[in-house]
């Protein structure tokens, strides 16, 4: 009797799950570590979208900046669902302007552009290098990061890649907010494909499973732990 | 306790009809966890005077708050209760003003002093916990829980909210009044509770005059983060909702709320989904110039009023004629 009153009006949506990749494709990431990015990335679509099989009420939205001279969207900056989500190949090529990443990156997470009841963002940083951008400019961003609601909440982590003289370990884990996490190092082309599958698929499984808390001083973002040891192999390093 | 409960409509003559439906989400399903939301609907009489009372709670779930259904079920339990006991005793004097008072007399305080009341003699019970002794603020954080309510009687609304959820009303015009702002300061899925230890600032309040009458939605947030927008959708709902009932009455509305919010939760948030709908006619009494509810006689203190009985989740049958006394009647 009741079931033939038609349901009322009124676009009904899956909770979106907003995820962008920050990657560096400057000169020095050329060779074995633009190969194993490209790889990485690709390779970790099926698993997150397996890992979020668990939350069906939840949908990621897929964005990549890439950075060398400048910061680009490289795919965006409209957002694809992560069943349609195509990772393009990187060529690796120029500097590493990190700080107009972290600034594109900003520009998407205002309130104007993401729901204020929505799921935190993910935010995956990989570079291999410093940041080439003026001086002061690379904190500057971090700072309207920080200022920035959204950037604030989300999950962000970051992947550095090579030997420890090669990045500016300080400055990568500026961007991240994972306290337990601090900044995935990955020596070799089996650890970055490790890393980038085991952020990728934690930091969405961590914000699909954010549920209503109550509003305490000590409410923060979404804390992952630590990932496991990495197993080590025969593996040559970058 | 129930995983899912409707509320038959009932008749709150000459003000309207009240209904609601609470439902498990379907990733609470999925995951066993129990359903965190709970709403009660009491009606009842006062001088001929109708008086309705609607409130829905939504638990926060999560480790922090494992017993938040517990203090959803006791949060609508003590909005009803305190109503009922600020109803004058029977033979007493004075007429009846439930929201009236300042502070801690607050009607909205009130609320949060007796359920926090309830959670310490339920945790006395489940768990030995002796009342004031330890748990503190988090044993409370542990019953975590928002809040709404609406009080009604026959010319004038008022509605309270402590953290997320939506209150709106659809005017016959078709427009839609959000009594209650939403609070900008809150982002993500982070809540004001009625545990946090400054909730008596936390709590937004506003009275309306019925006037035209209309629909009053009230719902937890599992519903509006079901829509594409929460915000401009869930008001496309809202709207569409009252053109239903106004079609088809809402007896068969109310019917229909089950397998509605089971689809909402089902292609959308996936959350436990609470609706409490009032259809309010016209105000049968000329607009005055300020509220009427709390405008004579005088509040009954906190705790000491008649309960209702086992009003919680089952709206308006458990709680009709058990009120204080004579002068209320079965509106139903």
């Amino acid at each position: 009797m009741a079931n033939d009153i038609p349901a009322p009006d009124g676009k009904v949506a899956r909770r979106v799950l907003h995820f962008f990749w920050l990657t560096d494709y400057s000169a020095s990431m050329g060779g074995k570590k633009i190969a194993t990015l490209n790889q990485a990335i690709r390779e970790s679509l099926p698993l997150i979208q397996k890992a979020v099989a668990a939350h069906p009420q939840v949908q990621v939205m897929m964005r990549a900046i890439k950075f060398s001279d400048e910061a680009t969207w490289h795919v965006g900056p409209a957002p694809a669902s992560i069943e349609q989500f195509f990772w393009p190949e990187l060529q690796a090529d120029g500097l590493t302007a990190t700080a107009k990443a972290v600034r594109l990156l900003t520009s998407e997470l205002s309130i104007e552009k993401m729901p204020r009841r929505g799921l935190p963002p993910v935010c995956i940083l990989v570079s291999d290098g410093y940041c080439t951008d003026a001086e002061g400019e690379y904190d500057k961003a971090i700072a309207e990061l920080n200022h920035t609601p959204w950037g604030m909440k989300a999950i962000r982590l970051a992947i550095a890649i090579g030997d420890e003289s090669d990045y500016n370990e300080p400055e990568l884990l500026k961007f991240s907010n994972q306290e337990k996490v601090g900044v995935l190092k990955a020596h070799s082309p089996e650890e970055l494909l490790n890393f980038i599958k085991w952020a990728s698929t934690e930091a969405t499984l961590g914000s699909s499973r954010s549920k209503s808390r109550e509003l305490t001083s000590e409410t923060g973002n979404v804390v992952l732990s630590p990932p496991p040891p990495t197993i080590t192999s025969s593996t040559e390093p970058f | 306790m129930e995983e899912t409960r409707e509320t038959v409509p009932v008749s709150i003559p000459p003000a309207g009809w009240a209904c609601g439906c609470t439902r498990r989400g379907t990733s609470h399903v999925r995951d066993g966890r129990p359903c965190q939301d709970a709403h009660a609907i009491w009606s009842s009489s006062f001088m001929g005077e109708p008086i309705l009372v609607v409130a829905v709670a939504d638990g926060h779930g999560g480790g922090k708050h494992d017993l938040s259904h517990c203090g959803a079920a006791l949060a609508v339990h003590a909005a009803v209760s305190e109503v009922i006991a600020s109803l004058p005793v029977p033979g007493g004097e004075g007429a009846w003003r439930p929201v009236s008072g300042s502070g801690d007399e607050e009607l909205q305080n009130r609320v949060t002093a007796r359920w926090k009341g309830c959670v310490t003699a339920d945790a006395g019970q489940r768990m030995g916990l002796s009342p004031g002794g330890e748990g503190g603020q988090d044993l409370f954080s542990r019953y975590g829980t928002t809040l709404l309510i609406a009080l009604i009687d026959g010319s004038e609304c008022w509605v309270g909210q402590i953290g997320d959820g939506d209150i709106l009303l659809v005017r016959p015009d078709g427009s839609i009044e959000a009594p209650v702002p939403k609070d900008e300061t809150l982002l993500g899925t982070v809540t004001y509770s009625l545990s946090s230890r400054d909730s008596p600032g936390l709590w937004r309040t506003a009275r309306f005059p019925l006037g035209s009458g209309g629909l009053l939605l009230m719902a937890t947030d599992g519903l509006s983060d079901s829509f594409e927008n929460p915000e401009t959708e869930f008001q496309v709902f809202a709207r569409s909702l009252f053109e239903r009932v106004a079609g088809y009455g809402i007896e068969r509305v109310g019917s229909a709320l089950p397998g509605w919010l089971d689809a909402y939760s089902l292609n959308g948030s996936g959350d436990d989904m609470t609706l409490a709908l009032v259809s309010l006619n016209p105000s049968q009494r000329a607009e005055g110039p300020g509220p009427q509810v709390s405008e004579a006689g005088a509040a009954a203190g906190n705790g000491t009023g008649p309960e209702p009985g086992g009003g919680i989740g089952s709206g308006a049958g458990g709680g009709l004629g058990s009120g204080p006394g004579g002068e209320k009647t079965d509106a139903s």
